[in-house]
């Protein structure tokens, strides 16, 4: 069953690349937020009301197996910061609580802009 | 304190003082001069070295990110087209001699290369470049955002001069 975003909710973008983590500030950098080349969204998960161990076990249980990388950390977004940016939330029928950030522009420099508003929101953690 | 500050008060005296007697004053002018070159000198040394340290960061950079997938979210892999045009950007940079740090090295998923800065009152300003010569920039100046396209012809384009400006003035 896809799960909608409300407006309080907290979505977390799983980081497979360490470049896009500065750790001199404990910061995501923009790229991270930016559209996948291939469908032009951000997949992100729900995660509002769950437990740190149960917002791992998401990334472990759906996102890890499928990547080449191993999981470096999260970015945890409000759904509001996302949808003030003129961004739609999108969910999927699976896995539970997986939705796509959609609605980027066709202009480059556009998404740029937004991605690095979206990061001054974004809270990072580390995997622990 | 950049050469061109120290310049004008070397060894006390105003270059425009005119104090003293001619041959003397013929000595201080030279003395001023050498001073002056070898602070130049030092500087260029010095943001060589950093302008290296920024090309080793670009190289491991293309290395990571020149395969498919490098984000693990279907990241486009950096060709060497990119690298090649990144690589001549770092040098343009160099050798503006404006008054402002390298770059840190950030790769985008649509196989870009990206150039961030970041000072400490929250501005950022990123310009990216892909193997088509084209560069994407925005940047996020207080309440004031700019966001375009430039082409590379050669030389850093004036917008993204103008730019870095506003973050290091």
């Amino acid at each position: 069953m896809p799960q909608f975003a409300n407006q309080n909710d907290i979505l977390a973008r799983y980081i497979y690349f360490s470049r896009f983590i500065k750790t001199s500030n404990r910061t995501v950098r923009y790229a991270a937020f930016l559209p996948s080349s291939i469908d032009n969204k951000t997949s992100v998960f729900k995660i509002t009301g769950l437990s740190e161990n149960d917002i791992w076990d998401i990334a472990n249980t759906h996102v890890t197996p499928m990547q080449n990388n191993t999981l470096k950390g999260r970015a945890d977004i409000g759904s509001e910061d996302v949808i003030s940016q003129g961004l739609d939330l999108i969910p999927d029928e699976h896995p539970d609580r997986h939705l796509n950030i959609t609605g980027w522009s066709n202009d480059k420099s556009k998404n740029q802009l937004i991605a690095q508003e979206l990061v001054k929101k974004a809270i990072l953690y580390l995997v622990p | 304190m950049s050469a061109l500050a120290i310049s004008n008060f070397a060894i006390g005296f105003s270059k425009h003082s005119g104090v003293g007697l001619a041959s003397e004053h013929e000595q201080l002018e030279k003395l001023r001069k050498e001073i002056l070159e070898e602070i130049q000198k030092s500087e260029s040394i010095g943001r060589n070295i950093i302008s290296e340290e920024t090309l080793s960061e670009l190289k491991q950079v293309y290395r990571d990110c020149s395969i498919d997938n490098w984000d693990g979210y279907g990241a486009n892999p950096i060709t060497e087209n990119t690298y090649l045009e990144a690589e001549s950007i770092i040098e343009m940079l160099n050798e503006t001699f404006l008054n402002f740090p390298m770059p840190e090295i950030v790769p985008e998923p649509g196989g870009e290369i990206a150039f961030e800065w970041n000072d400490d009152y929250g501005q950022t300003f990123v310009f990216s470049i892909d193997d088509n010569k084209t560069i994407t920039y925005a940047g996020i100046f207080g309440q004031n955002k700019v966001h375009g396209t430039e082409r590379l012809r050669g030389f850093l384009p004036r917008t993204i001069i103008y730019n870095l400006m506003r973050l290091y003035p």
